[in-house]
């Protein structure tokens, strides 16, 4: 039984500013050596717990930032990892072959008042939207999960993340380690407490399947992207459908992947890998 | 029965960026490579414990990657002996006619191969490498030279793409497939405690090969063409080439030798009468 993991660094306990790679100073290398162990202690209880409840095969995406964020010396062995740089689509070998999906160290969509660390891809979102379901990081993740009829089944991460997702996927289980309470704060739990809550949470999620829904969407699919500031230029609409005003564009496609790859031109249209997993070569 | 192991940092587990000695003196960087310097030197130790289980009595490992001292030397396993450095007397130094088998560990595949990994022929500018026609990379070159001196190639431990280039031009050689590269910058990677589990178990396999797996061979003279992506030769200094190199376009040159090793230090300028002191006394 294969789970397909996203992860990301804003929702894990004990993180609650940016990650911030600009910043070169040795405080800063420091901390940021600090943050990928927070988030590698938070997969590996995640690993655990999926594993103990009933998965054999565990895909990790090793998805914030620059794409490898995790300390790979922590890393649970029994489960594989994508990460790097330059990747043929967002979340590689997420398809039908999967049994269920689930994000660790989620954060809740742009725009959610107290949320922490609260953000959509970029600072520079507001809102986004697909047939008019509005969604953040982890949503879009459940409808391409959907998109392949797989069910999203477990969320970790801010309380108002999690409230996000059973909002989306109702039945999911959802493992809160932190509570918002503005964008640069946060009441947090020990990494210890939560890595606990993690496991086991994460130890109910193949309960889920079954109960928790695909999340799918008719066609035509819609794009709505709206941006903070005034981004759209209607005599230069770019990969644009529509452009709404200054701040709004749309992009209609026959289904989700075909609006993904416009949005993400630099995608790998059917890019469909090997099914692959480490082992000798005799 | 001696082993002789090349090292090199882009195939190793956990690894998917290029070696950060390339972006600037950072904090973050210097933390970065010293974890890559240790994720390359335990994949090294694996094998040489599996060598051993193997009955190898002697490890020698070539620390080949950039400058030459890559490994982590507070962790060698205390059995084997490191060839390392810069300014070095020849290419793959002290492997000649006394080792029993070529082993290569962190193996990337060679340049021009689209889902390899950090794939690269020695610089990034190269485009191609061939003996008489067979083309090769850095492990494939290694894998001749071994065959100057009756040595089979018995063993790589990488990315799944130069496992497959090196089972294609050595047959029966072994390979412990740590990641899949699914780009030149993002790949699916065991976690580093199982890599090492499947390339101690290689490593201790691939010594049941030797005697099986034929040494690779090439007829005299020996061509050598390397063909580069820039156009960095210029036809008019044809004069000045020593004999045997041959400037066919701006972006094309041919060394001419009677044998792989002639050949390579003609390319390299390497002296071929060198002779190091452990033979020189006997």
């Amino acid at each position: 039984m294969r789970f397909y993991m996203m992860t990301d660094l804003e929702g894990v306990a004990g993180i609650t500013g940016w990650e911030d790679r600009e910043d070169e100073s040795i405080w800063n290398a420091l901390r940021r050596r600090r943050l990928s162990r927070l988030l590698t202690g938070e997969v590996n209880a995640a690993v655990d717990g999926l594993i103990a409840g009933g998965f054999d095969d565990v895909i990790v995406n090793d998805g914030h930032g620059a794409g490898s964020t995790m300390n790979y010396e922590l890393a649970d062995p029994r489960a594989v990892y994508m990460h790097g740089l330059d990747r043929p689509f967002w979340l590689p070998f997420l398809d039908e072959s999967c049994d269920a999906t689930g994000a660790v160290g989620a954060h809740a969509r742009a725009s959610t008042p107290n949320a922490n660390l609260a953000h959509t891809m970029s600072g520079a979102i507001r809102r986004w939207s697909f047939n008019g379901i509005e969604v953040g990081e982890t949503g879009l993740q459940a409808l391409i999960a959907g998109y392949f009829g797989v069910p999203f089944v477990f969320a970790a991460g801010d309380v108002h993340l999690c409230r996000e997702m059973e909002e989306l996927v109702p039945g999911c289980v959802t493992v809160a380690v932190k509570q918002g309470t503005s964008l640069l704060s946060a009441v947090t739990l020990a990494p210890g407490r939560a890595r606990e809550v993690i496991r086991e949470g994460a130890e109910r999620a193949s309960e889920a399947i079954g109960r928790v829904e695909p999340l799918t969407l008719d066609s035509p699919v819609v794009f709505r992207d709206e941006r903070k500031e005034p981004t759209w230029d209607e005599e230069q609409p770019g990969e644009a459908t529509r452009v709404i005003n200054a701040h709004v564009r749309e992009i209609e496609g026959d289904d989700l992947m075909d609006v993904l790859m416009r949005m993400y031109p630099r995608y790998e249209r059917g890019f469909k890998p090997e099914q692959w997993r480490p082992g000798v070569r005799a | 029965m001696k082993v002789y192991i090349v090292t090199d940092m882009e195939g190793v587990a956990g690894i998917s960026q290029w070696d950060p000695r390339h972006q600037g003196d950072t904090h973050a960087g210097a933390l970065t490579r010293q974890q890559f310097s240790r994720l390359l030197t335990e994949e090294v130790n694996a094998a040489a414990r599996g060598f051993f289980a193997g009955g190898a009595t002697e490890v020698i490992v070539n620390d080949g990657h950039g400058s030459g001292m890559t490994m982590e030397p507070e962790l060698f396993d205390a059995r084997i002996q490191v060839f390392h450095g810069l300014q070095r007397p020849n290419y793959c130094t002290g492997l000649d006619e006394t080792c029993a088998a070529l082993a290569s560990v962190g193996t990337h595949a060679k340049a021009r191969t689209t889902m390899g990994n950090l794939h690269h022929t020695m610089g990034k500018d190269v485009r191609d490498y061939s003996f008489n026609g067979i083309s090769v990379g850095e492990t494939g070159l290694q894998a001749f030279l071994a065959g100057y001196y009756d040595v089979p190639y018995v063993f790589c431990a990488g990315d799944e793409w130069a496992v497959r280039e090196m089972q294609e031009l050595c047959p029966g050689c072994v390979g412990a497939a740590v990641k899949f590269g699914t780009s030149r910058l993002s790949a699916l990677t065991a976690a580093p405690e199982q890599a090492r589990e499947i390339i101690e178990e290689g490593a201790r396999l691939s010594m049941e090969r030797i005697g099986q797996v034929e040494p690779l061979k090439l007829e005299s003279p020996v061509l050598f063409r390397e063909q580069h992506e820039q156009p960095i030769f210029d036809p008019e200094n044809q004069d000045k080439q020593p004999a045997g190199r041959r400037i066919i376009d701006c972006r094309t040159m041919e060394s001419e030798a009677e044998t792989v090793k002639a050949v390579l230090d003609l390319k390299y300028g390497f002296d071929p009468d060198w002779t190091p002191v452990w033979k020189r006394e006997g």
